[in-house]
């Protein structure tokens, strides 16, 4: 009876460790989203990478890419881990570089799934991404290649 | 019965009251009471609403930092007691004037030791024209990539680490590397799978206060090397006119999480001095020496690489500093009318460093890094031809410094963190703050809180 609670503690440990890791959790679909008079209708990942560094900021045809993010959340890191294998905090120390080096500026970040893709649908050129099952009637859905 | 109706009282009236008060709430506008409490808030907060429609980027940070050496000063000239001299404060603005158009200027304020203390200096003032992805423009003053994290050597909060390794980022030659005054232009280059490239090329001047961290650097240097039986041991710099300084920095980053970089700098600068009372064979002359130094040539160069895999960031840099000076002294030995004895010396001397380092974070809050920094003041070889240095205690051109750091993220505005350095050889703390070296192996003690938004 003993060593079964002292096993049990131990796997409760190991569990709690384990749920500091990220990756380790299962990562849900995220799905890439545009403004609608945006003329791509997919995008390679490095590109992708590109935008969301602001590394890339015109899309091929010219306009100016308004790229946006969600605040910490678990859409947001698998996002991250995807697409620009970074962490959380690797991103945010990534733009303050930037901010505190005069090279650019934070990315809009917004609370809401939803409220990210009421601004896409209302921005010219913007770019974003919510989780899959989202609504996204009002905006255009991009494919990955 | 006195007792129950108190209690009936007290019981009707709060029905009474909270009746009303419910009552008073469903006749309200609430749609019409939140654009009155709009308008009354805007009322109050006039300027802060006019700042908010110029649409400009305000960021700051301020940091306040603890050194405490167990032998030797290092950075604060009273560190073996424990100094809170170590300090930094900046804030920046930007906006942009149009798509490709932006402006910005840092203001920043440093306190470290003896030096700096807090005077707000402008830290980076720049237009930026980013007519394309892969070619900007960017004139004023301008920061210049060293490594891969000299740009950002100022700001704490986006490291693990309090200190840089010094093997690369030694603090003394941080005003070399900062404010340059000049043009530059910069890209991305998009390579498709294999990532991106980014470069920057500059070209300016730097101003160089005769009273920085260099200057100490420098006297120090001068007290220490000699020049067959003299020393210029009380040596103090009183101008740094600095010439030109050409930048170039490459960077690969590939989509697998490394990156690998180089940057070059060339320059030249002249320095005046003089010691008011030099050593000829170990004792006062009592007459002074002045002294001109022409560096002409001074070439910098870092090899990069940083590998992130999910929250373990591990990098390894490479310094290299090599610098020609011909030096001019003019020693006073007798009263006037005798001319002064004057002395050409030409000099060539490498600066050598580098560092392996690795970090995890574990949790949202916290952090552990540790590096391994290797410093040669005289080259790996001691390799400085020319130079006559009998005098240099053998620990004196060496510093190996083990480091071990943590960082606690109290949110993402506020962090502290805290670090050992367990340091062989002396090369780090100078001659003007320390007595002597007697002993190669000392420690170390960093600590710093961090605000930034």
């Amino acid at each position: 009876m003993k060593s079964k609670a002292v096993l049990g503690v131990i796997l409760a440990a190991i569990m709690e460790v384990l749920l500091y890791f990220p990756g380790i959790a299962s990562a849900g679909d995220v799905i890439i989203i545009a403004n609608k008079d945006v003329s791509a209708s997919s995008i390679s990942a490095a590109d992708l990478e590109n935008i969301f560094l602001a590394k890339k900021t015109e899309w091929d045809n010219g306009q100016k890419i308004d790229f946006v993010t969600l605040q910490d959340c678990q859409t947001h890191d698998d996002f991250l881990t995807k697409y620009l294998k970074k962490t959380s905090a690797q991103f945010q120390r990534y733009f303050r570089s930037l901010v505190f080096t005069g090279k650019g500026k934070a990315p809009r970040a917004f609370q809401t799934e939803q409220s990210l893709v009421d601004y896409v649908a209302g921005a010219a050129g913007a770019i974003g991404y919510v989780s899959a099952g989202t609504n996204t009637s009002s905006v255009k859905v991009l494919t990955v290649n | 019965m006195r007792k129950t109706v108190v209690i009936a009282a007290i019981v009707g009236f709060i029905f009474a009251a909270h009746t009303r008060l419910y009552a008073s709430e469903s006749t309200v506008d609430i749609d019409a009471l939140k654009e009155q409490i709009k308008k009354e808030l805007r009322a109050e907060r006039p300027w802060q609403d006019e700042i908010a429609s110029w649409k400009i980027d305000i960021h700051g940070f301020a940091s306040q930092g603890f050194l405490c050496s167990d032998k030797y000063n290092f950075l604060a000239p009273n560190s073996d007691g424990g100094s809170f001299s170590y300090n930094e404060i900046g804030i920046n603005f930007g906006k942009d004037l149009t798509d490709k158009l932006r402006i910005g200027v840092q203001f920043l304020a440093r306190d470290l030791g003896d030096i700096y203390n807090d005077e707000p200096e402008i830290d980076w003032a720049y237009g930026d024209y980013h007519w394309q992805d892969w070619l900007g423009i960017r004139a004023g003053i301008l920061k210049v990539p060293l490594g891969l994290y000299n740009e950002t050597r100022d700001v704490d909060m986006l490291r693990t680490s309090v200190l840089l390794p010094g093997g690369v980022y030694h603090e003394p030659y941080r005003e070399f590397m900062m404010g340059l005054i000049g043009v530059g232009v910069y890209g991305a280059i998009p390579l498709g799978p294999i990532g991106g490239m980014d470069y920057t090329v500059e070209a300016g001047t730097i101003n160089l206060a005769d009273d920085g961290g260099i200057a100490k650097q420098y006297e120090d240097d001068v007290r220490q090397i000699g020049m067959g039986p003299f020393m210029l041991s009380d040596f103090e710099i009183s101008d740094f006119d600095f010439e030109e300084m050409y930048v170039g920095s490459l960077v690969w980053r590939s989509p697998w999480g490394l990156r690998l970089g180089g940057t070059f700098n060339r320059a030249s600068f002249t320095t005046n001095g003089r010691d008011e009372n030099y050593l000829a064979g170990g004792v006062s002359s009592g007459y002074a020496c002045n002294v001109e130094m022409d560096t002409t040539e001074i070439r910098n160069y870092t090899l990069s690489a940083e590998y992130t895999w999910e929250d373990l960031v591990l990098a390894a840099e490479y310094w290299n500093n090599t610098f020609w000076t011909k030096s001019t002294f003019d020693f006073t030995v007798a009263p006037p009318p005798v001319p002064i004895v004057s002395v050409q010396q030409s000099t060539k001397r490498m600066i050598e460093g580098y560092y392996f380092s690795a970090s995890y974070r574990f949790t949202q809050w916290f952090e552990l890094g540790s590096y391994y920094s290797v410093y040669y003041p005289f080259g790996s070889q001691s390799q400085a031809e020319g130079l006559n240095n009998p005098t240099i205690p053998g620990n004196k051109d060496y510093t190996k410094d083990w480091t071990l750091s943590t960082r606690f993220d109290f949110n993402e505005y506020w962090a502290f963190k805290v670090e050992g350095h367990r340091m062989n050889g002396t090369a780090y703390p100078l001659f003007r703050e320390n007595d002597s070296f007697p002993d190669k192996r000392w420690w170390l003690l960093a600590a710093k809180i961090t605000f930034s938004f």
